[in-house]
């Protein structure tokens, strides 16, 4: 199991108001397909909208292991000037 | 944002080209007027664009009749929202985030409703310009007035009228009943806010505002389109990104990406209002009808009455701390403008607004609001001065409460390596701390002051980006060094670029040459923006050049009948390890001249997606001196502490930190949109929207804190938006104490200040 921390806005539009969720996930790819399960159209947009961190390090590697993992953070893709 | 652990990938102490300031490759062209420029681009047989724009703020369109425009001699094209596909709303990359493609879509042409003054209605192709405008003058559109909106305030009231009736608020518990103008709320919370307030020694609370400004780059938006006989398409214009530019109008216009290229030229300025596009479909679509190349070009008064300003905002704060000036909490709500259709400064501001702290106790809450301006675009740090400047101003105050030095508050509650960021990774290798030293070491801070005069400081960050970047590096016969990039020269890359590749390879300066492709021409580059070039970019650019290193020292081992591992690579040769060439050297010269004999040509290409970038922090003192009489502002002393990483090309990181200064000072200042009753703006031109200009200023003083990224191989942080984030609070400071007022609206115009000296008049 992999700790998911949400920030928002992805805390209400994939945990409901929770900002936390446990999954059981093999890879980055796994776990952004879990999380469009319980929001429908999450993956298609995540490539756009989410990046990803795996204990503290940004990755643009999604099928990334997650074996021995132990948290991932989903917060919403910068953009600068 | 990111917390790179390799410090064995960084050397530091025996860099011989990185750090130094030679001339840029592009210097002598764009000061003797040889640059090609946007506006300056012609193709054989072109046409001549022209735009008719709504002068309505809000208005739908029942009809429009072209009928007379396209019987005018000399118009070969006239082209209305009936010439654009009708789009799904999806997603898609914009510059550095997502956006919506039909939002895009309506920005550049308007379909169903005019939203602000300037909107696009109708595009004319003609053998000149004047026959194009007069053609316009011959377009008859018919217009229902609707009721329309500005202020921030004004539109997020539950009666303004409302622009989409199809945007419902993002982000609330429940989803409203009714549309709004309100499409999105964040909030970002930690522990309990209302406690720690309550329990704070010293609290100090403050409403601030600030109207949407723009980001003034001399050089008009302009491209030439040639839509040709194979049905590809070519493109040339100045902008952030040509691959950004391809994709968006293949988006907008649904046709395939590779039947476009785009031919980047140089651009004067864009500071994050290029990564968009305005033109460039409008230029395709007629130059498809016309069959000949269209040009279009943006007049100043079309810039800002139709080009992106950045948000303008209205901010709450509270902040809580102990008496020894411990932060215990931070309340902090703003509201911020996107114009007619959604932005992401929220998200940014959010990010933003205390990231620089270490807060156990906090809640920001931030809304986008729609109203009847130009759809906003990204500007220097987009999203985060705006709530730096409340925030800021906040911790002057409280420092004043609390009887603390400003900057000792602010090492007091300094985020530091190590810590927690607000997007929840740890910190890397930064250095505010160092930074507010720096400034609190500086002569300046304790240079004495004058009557009529005051001293503010502010801090700020932004997180900086990385991202997907290519280039390719090339030997010629001679040895000489070509590389290759995707990304425009905005700020001095080319010379950045050349100076990573001559410090890889060992070589001198001018012995590499660089330049900006297009894009059939080189793998896919991110837009130049997000302070990401000299870091992902260059990042790119050492990859392929120690690839190249390695094809030199392969070629040299067969020229020398030795192992590959008996060759070393040292000072720009090749030097034998073994056998009877042991000690030997081989120039870069030698050994491409025989490159024909050894395995062809030398090249390698490199893609990289790096997003180990780490934030920038910088720290500014500002001295200002106030004229009693008329309200004038004088900035007489002006310093910037900035942590930079390592500076590749020092002149052109404190041109930034310059650059960005004077930026916010024009922002804090001078600088703002003014409407009129009907929603018009009152002033799109550079006399009545005052920028700041070189006899206004002192010279910007620099102090550059050099803390490597160690996940760059020369140590590369972004520096180019972080100058922008402290000016507004800085300089609202000190004018505060030269006046005696706490100065909590901008800008500050010399009415504003004139009337804060003599309330009675």
């Amino acid at each position: 199991m992999v700790d998911v921390v949400l920030m928002p806005p992805f805390d209400r539009e994939l945990g409901g108001g929770d900002d936390r969720l446990e999954l059981e996930a093999a890879s980055l790819f796994a776990l952004v397909a879990e999380l469009d399960r319980r929001s429908p159209g999450f993956a298609q947009a995540a490539g756009l909208r989410a990046t990803l961190a795996v204990d503290g390090m940004v990755t643009g590697d999604w099928s990334q292991s997650l074996s021995g993992a132990s948290e991932v953070i989903v917060m919403p893709r910068i953009a600068g000037g | 944002m990111n917390a790179p652990e390799r410090p064995d990938a960084f050397k530091t102490g025996d860099l011989k080209v990185v750090g130094t300031r030679p001339v840029r490759p592009d210097g002598n062209d764009k000061v003797t007027g040889k640059a090609v420029f946007g506006p300056d681009f012609k193709a054989a047989n072109m046409l001549q664009g022209a735009l008719l724009r709504s002068p309505h703020a809000h208005a739908r369109i029942r009809s429009i009749d072209i009928r007379k425009a396209e019987a005018l001699p000399g118009v070969k094209a006239v082209v209305t929202r009936e010439d654009f596909p009708t789009l799904e709303d999806i997603l898609m990359n914009v510059g550095e985030t997502a956006g919506s493609v039909l939002d895009l879509s309506q920005n550049v042409i308007a379909r169903e409703k005019v939203f602000y003054d300037g909107h696009v209605v109708a595009g004319v192709a003609a053998t000149s310009e004047a026959v194009a405008r007069e053609a316009l003058a011959l377009i008859e559109v018919d217009y229902e007035v609707l009721p329309h909106v500005i202020g921030i305030e004004d539109a997020f009231r539950p009666d303004a009228p409302v622009l989409h009736d199809t945007v419902f608020t993002r982000g609330l518990d429940e989803k409203p009943e009714q549309p709004s103008n309100v499409p999105l709320r964040m909030r970002q919370a930690k522990g309990d806010v209302e406690i720690a307030l309550g329990d704070a020694a010293a609290t100090v609370s403050g409403h601030y505002s600030m109207l949407p400004v723009h980001q003034g780059y001399i050089e008009p938006h302009a491209c030439v389109a040639s839509w040709k006989a194979d049905g590809k398409v070519d493109i040339w214009c100045s902008s952030q990104g040509a691959f950004n530019v391809r994709g968006l109008t293949s988006a907008i216009l649904g046709i395939p990406t590779g039947t476009i290229r785009v031919m980047p030229l140089e651009i004067g300025g864009g500071f994050g209002g290029k990564t968009t596009v305005y033109l460039e479909p409008l230029a395709v679509v007629l130059s498809r009808k016309a069959g000949r190349p269209v040009r279009l070009t943006m007049s100043r008064t079309d810039i800002f009455r139709a080009s992106g300003p950045a948000p303008g905002a209205v901010l709450d704060v509270r902040l809580g701390a102990t008496a020894e000036g411990t932060l215990t909490a931070a309340e902090v709500e703003f509201k911020y403008s996107s114009g007619a259709f959604s932005g992401y400064e929220v998200f940014l501001g959010i990010s933003s607004a205390i990231g620089h702290y270490n807060i156990q106790n906090y809640v920001v809450t931030g809304w986008g609001v729609l109203s009847n301006m130009p759809k906003h675009a990204a500007y220097r740090a987009p999203g985060a001065p705006q709530v730096n400047f409340a925030v800021e101003s906040a911790m002057n105050e409280l420092a004043e409460k609390l009887g603390m030095d400003p900057l000792e508050l602010r090492l007091k509650n300094a985020i530091r390596p190590g810590e927690t960021s607000m997007s929840g990774t740890p910190h890397g290798e930064i250095a505010l701390v160092e930074c507010l030293e720096a400034a609190r070491d500086h002569p300046h801070y304790s240079e004495p002051l004058g009557p009529n005069q005051g001293r503010g400081v502010a801090c700020g960050y932004w997180g900086n980006h990385g991202g997907p970047s290519t280039a390719s590096v090339a030997v010629a016969e001679d040895g000489s060094i070509l590389v290759v990039e995707g990304n425009p020269d905005i700020g001095g890359s080319r010379a950045s670029m050349a100076l990573m590749a001559a410090e890889t390879f060992g070589v001198d300066y001018g012995q590499v040459s660089v330049t900006i492709a297009d894009t059939s021409s080189i793998g896919f580059s991110g837009v130049t923006g997000g302070s990401r070039t000299t870091f992902a970019t260059g990042k790119a650019v050492v990859e392929a050049s120690r690839a190249v290193v390695e094809i030199l020292c392969d070629r040299a081992a067969k020229l020398w009948n030795v192992d590959r591992a008996q060759v070393e690579w040292r000072d720009g040769e090749a030097i034998c390890g073994a056998g009877e060439k042991a000690g030997e050297t081989l120039s870069l010269a030698r050994i491409a001249a025989k490159a024909d004999n050894t395995g062809g040509p030398i090249s390698a290409e490199a893609s990289v997606n790096p997003l180990d970038h780490l934030p920038g922090y910088a720290v500014h003192i500002c001295d200002a001196e106030v004229d009693r009489e008329t309200g004038h502002t004088r900035i007489l002393r002006y310093t910037t502490v900035q942590d930079v990483g390592r500076a590749i090309h020092p002149d052109y990181v404190e041109g930034q930190m310059q650059g960005g200064a004077v930026q916010g000072i024009g922002w804090a200042l001078n600088e703002a949109f003014v409407y009129d009753a009907n929603g018009r703006l009152d002033n799109p031109g550079f006399l009545d929207y005052r920028m700041p200009v070189a006899s206004d200023l002192p010279m910007i003083e620099t102090v550059m804190i050099e803390r490597p990224n160690p996940a760059h191989p020369y140590g590369v942080k972004g520096v180019g938006e972080v100058p922008i984030v402290p000016p507004l609070a800085a300089v609202a400071a000190a004018v505060s104490e030269a006046t005696g007022v706490r100065m909590r609206d901008l800008p500050i115009t010399p009415d504003r200040v004139h009337a804060v000296l003599h309330p009675d008049g």
